[in-house]
């Protein structure tokens, strides 16, 4: 096994805010290597996007206190310069975000948002990466990108407009590429083609891809490992055939629950978990997801947090009393 | 873009078409007979004949506005009520004053905005911010009157370093049109200014919160490229709007700083008219502000239009 | 039935108390409502407590800078500049809230039937208001007052008519926003008449702007109230008022530099009282309203 290309550990992150301190994301850890695609899974306000924000230096701090480590290639991003930070950003680390349209400037041309992180970082002439630019948009299935590279964002369909943030994303060539719900405001048949898109150019350039989404649906097809995350911890980590056959912690198995599959034994129910998110400023003591578990004690849920245990290859959960496995 | 231009001109023709008709209208709507309240205790049946029948007020309404109107057309506007000066001169005197002073108010408050705008914005919350803030509250409620009033106390009473009123042309002598040009301006100056400020740290503020600066950082840009490559662009755009306002209002609505320094603009040409009761004279003045208004107005949504790609490109 | 629809329009009673709390917990905000209660408070007992009578003349005492007895001074007349300054607030308060009672009365309702009913309709108002909108403020006041007369009634009129275009394209734009709204959708669907859905459903939706608007307005019809009044086409003397002071006071300059200082400190200190407050109900109403809200760019 290679050297991971991130190594996460602990990674925290607190916010000061008017009712007080709020903890978001509360010490998570993980590998990533080379060509893999791990997905973050969590509901609205679990963390997961703020986590890789962390990552990416892209939280202001403060209000935001982030603590931990995060190498990337063996070098340590949370103590280095911004300076430093930024010659990283965008070149070996790069981030798609949710809405293309809000997420591309209005008054510059496709071409040169794209161009700008190579001007930037690979001190390309103009011509070159120009020439560079038009590949990158055929890369991502851009119907005549040379005709595109100067066109606006809102000339483009929301597909297309993910393509170019995909097209800017990889301009340097990174080696993780982090998609923050990515597909979520497109429509199903778009989401499909944006995930096959990533998959396809991972197989080429060989990057690591992290998919940060809510949508367990989206997941099946493109990773291999799945991190379930809630209220700022990994409730669930395994592969992903492992996960959606046998998961363990009851959270997980909510969510799976509330998907709409075809073919499911109840197809007239579908499986809701009662309750809200924990308030990231008043977390409650114990397990996270205590207060809306079918399967709590009552008792040491709610006063101990249960760290992440192997179940089997690859499988960990946090949870006292991890589902029996599906298939025994 | 044609399509959009022909609009624009049309709507401008309407509208001055209604501004028309209202400065018509006003010499009408004076409660008795506008010639006579003019003359006032200089009333003289002979003279009070001839203006009429000049005025045309002896023939039906509707008559009397297209003969005005195809007159002011070929830039005659009729003659002054009060010294026979055809209003058409009196206002092409008072065009280079008035020129002069919009331009350098708006200079000075350019000056002073732009950078004050752009870096509260950037660097919000900080002292500097506040004060930026705390001055341009003070700019937008300040009376110009007064302030002018205040800076000819302390500039040229009491340190006696500048004139307190009058014009110089700039052809006479270029010392004296600037030393007589400078408390006006800066009157009008500081307020626009103050306007235009807390517009342009809005405008930046707002851009600087949009998703595409978060992009722009996620690809590894500093914050000073991302201000001048992705936020100023689109700022500007909203800025340049607001900066041709001002300078179509610093046109025709300074009246009250040309009144105090005794600047012969067309805004005082205006007051005085009213004060004369010279109604020809005020409906010339007027006519003509609102057209320098409105073609103004054309103009900046032209150039708003050629800056922002979404308009243009549609 | 329409009860539903209602439900699901109004806003619940904490919203009202949301924003008050946001309001107030902005300084300038809370110094403004300040000011602006002791402006109300003069302006009302202005008269009652002030030291001195408002045309008391005291000539062997005139042109004073400002003394333990006197303390904003005395005028040419020797009259007391503080007991003026206060009984003038009376006026341009008045002035003030009733030309922008006027601007609201007429251009609201504009506003309203052009979004709502659009068409020919709206096309027509908005090129009425748009005649108005081509005069820069001032010009157009003193243009009415030409034809008027120049007192303190024609000045309320003239005032209220020069903002009423802003009130109406105000309303109007919020008008279009809402009601593509979906409660206002499916009052119609509900069978709702035109009038019950412009009262009960897009008025109250429509309000935060006005009112936002309308406290901005009043900072500065103040203003051109103090520039028509210095101009002479205002308040009439004796009658003190603000902007009358300080053309007064220009006059006696070199004698005594104070006249003419702290009625425009008046004039300052309400206009920015106002701002404030208008401000502050703006961040408070809705943190990111665009610049729909027009303040001083067309004013005096």
């Amino acid at each position: 096994m290679s050297e991971p290309v991130l190594t996460i550990r602990d990674l925290a992150v607190r916010f000061g805010t008017k009712r007080g301190i709020a903890e978001v994301v509360n010490g998570i850890s993980y590998d990533l290597h080379a060509g893999e695609t791990l997905a973050i899974v969590g509901e609205s306000g679990s963390g997961k996007s703020v986590g890789v924000l962390a990552i990416m230096g892209l939280l202001a701090q403060p209000p935001a206190a982030v603590s931990g480590s995060v190498r990337y290639r063996g070098n340590e991003l949370l103590t280095m310069t911004p300076k430093e930070l930024r010659t990283i950003r965008g070149k070996g680390l790069a981030m798609i975000f949710q809405d293309p349209m809000t997420s591309l400037n209005p008054v510059r041309t496709v071409g040169y948002q794209i161009t700008e992180p190579m001007t930037l970082h690979l001190d390309l002439d103009p011509d070159s990466a120009h020439d560079r630019a038009v590949e990158l948009l055929d890369l991502v299935g851009i119907p005549s990108p040379a005709a595109r590279y100067d066109e606006y964002p809102h000339q483009l369909s929301g597909g297309m407009r993910q393509r170019v943030m995909i097209a800017m994303a990889l301009a340097c060539n990174p080696d993780v590429l982090i998609a923050d719900e990515a597909t979520t405001a497109l429509d199903v048949t778009t989401q499909a083609q944006i995930t096959e898109l990533v998959a396809d150019l991972q197989d080429k350039i060989g990057m690591a891809v992290i998919w940060i989404t809510h949508d367990l649906g989206v997941v099946a097809s493109i990773a291999d490992r799945v991190h379930v995350m809630y209220g700022g911890r990994f409730m669930e980590e395994a592969l992903v055939d492992d996960l959606y056959a046998s998961p363990r912690h009851p959270y997980t198995e909510g969510l799976l629950g509330s998907l709409p599959m075809p073919g499911a034994e109840r197809p007239d129910k579908l499986m809701t978990i009662a309750g809200l998110p924990p308030d990231p400023v008043a977390m409650p003591a114990g397990c996270p997801f205590a207060p809306r578990c079918r399967y709590t004690d009552h008792d040491r849920c709610s006063r101990e947090v249960p760290g992440l245990d192997s179940l089997g290859a690859n499988h960990e959960a946090a949870c006292f009393y991890p589902l029996v496995p599906a298939h025994e | 873009m044609t399509g959009f231009l022909a609009r624009r001109i049309l709507q401008m023709l309407l509208a001055l078409l209604g501004v028309s008709i209202v400065v018509f209208a006003l010499i009408h709507l004076v409660p008795g007979d506008p010639v006579r309240v003019a003359l006032g205790t200089r009333f003289d049946q002979e003279l009070y004949d001839t203006l009429r029948h000049r005025v045309g007020l002896d023939k039906p309404l509707i008559e009397q506005y297209f003969s005005w109107l195809s007159h002011a057309l070929t830039g005659d506007l009729g003659v002054s009520f009060r010294n026979g000066q055809p209003v058409t001169t009196l206002i092409v005197q008072r065009l280079p004053a008035t020129v002069t002073l919009a331009l350098a108010a708006l200079f000075i408050a350019l000056v002073v905005a732009l950078p004050a705008g752009i870096i509260s914005a950037i660097r919000s919350g900080s002292p500097l911010d506040y004060a930026v803030t705390a001055a341009s509250q003070v700019g937008v409620s300040m009376p110009d009157f007064w302030a002018g009033v205040m800076y000819i106390l302390l500039f040229a009473l009491t340190l006696g370093w500048l004139p307190s009123s009058g014009y110089v042309s700039f052809l006479e002598s270029p010392v004296e049109w600037l030393r007589h040009l400078l408390l006006p301006a800066l009157t009008v100056g500081l307020i626009s200014g103050s306007i235009i400020t807390r517009f342009v740290r809005s405008s930046v503020l707002e851009a600087l919160n949009q998703d595409y600066v978060r992009t722009a950082r996620a690809k590894g840009l500093s914050e000073w490229q991302i201000v001048r490559a992705h936020v100023l662009p689109n700022a500007w755009i909203p800025i340049v709007t607001v900066v041709g306002l001002q300078l179509g209002f610093l046109l025709g609505g300074v009246v009250v700083t040309e009144f105090v320094f005794a600047w012969p603009g067309l805004g005082r040409l205006a007051l005085l008219a009213v004060k004369d009761r010279d109604y020809t004279v005020l409906q010339g003045a007027v006519l003509y502000i609102a057209f320098m208004f409105l073609t103004i107005n054309l103009i900046v949504d032209v150039i708003y239009a050629r800056l922002d790609p979404r308009v243009r490109v549609s | 039935m329409t009860s539903d629809t209602d439900r699901l329009a109004t806003k619940p009673a904490s919203q009202g108390r949301e924003i008050l709390r946001a309001l107030l917990s902005n300084k300038l905000a809370v110094v403004g409502l300040v000011v602006l209660g002791l402006l109300i408070f003069v302006g009302i007992f202005g008269k009652a407590i002030a030291p001195y009578g408002v045309n008391d003349i005291d000539i062997p005492n005139r042109l004073s800078g400002p003394t333990a007895l006197h303390w904003f001074g005395t005028d040419n007349l020797g009259r007391d500049t503080f007991s003026r300054v206060l009984v003038a607030a009376r006026v341009s308060l008045q002035v003030g809230f009733i030309a922008v009672g006027f601007a609201l009365v007429v251009g609201v309702p504009i506003g309203l039937i052009a979004g709502y009913y659009r068409g020919g309709v709206d096309s027509t108002l908005m090129r009425l208001m748009d005649i108005l909108f081509s005069f820069p403020a001032i010009l157009l006041a003193i243009a009415i007052l030409a034809v008027l007369g120049p007192n303190i009634t024609n000045a309320m009129i003239a005032i209220g008519i020069v903002y009423t275009p802003i009130f109406a394209r105000i309303t109007r734009g919020s008008v279009l926003v809402v009601s593509e709204e979906v409660y206002v959708r499916a009052a119609r669907s509900l069978g709702a008449t035109n009038r019950r859905i412009l009262f009960r459903h897009i008025l109250p939706n429509v309000a935060a702007p006005i009112i936002v608007q309308t406290t901005l307005s009043l900072a500065f019809a103040i203003l051109s109230e103090a520039a028509l009044s210095f101009l002479g086409l205002g308040v009439q003397p004796p009658n003190p008022a603000w902007g009358r002071m300080l053309a007064d006071g220009r006059e006696y300059f070199q004698q005594d530099p104070w006249m003419g200082v702290f009625p425009g400190l008046a004039i300052l200190v309400t206009v920015m009282a106002f701002n404030f407050v208008g401000d502050g109900l703006r961040d408070a109403l809705d943190p990111k309203q665009k610049s729909v809200i027009e303040s001083r760019g067309q004013s005096a």
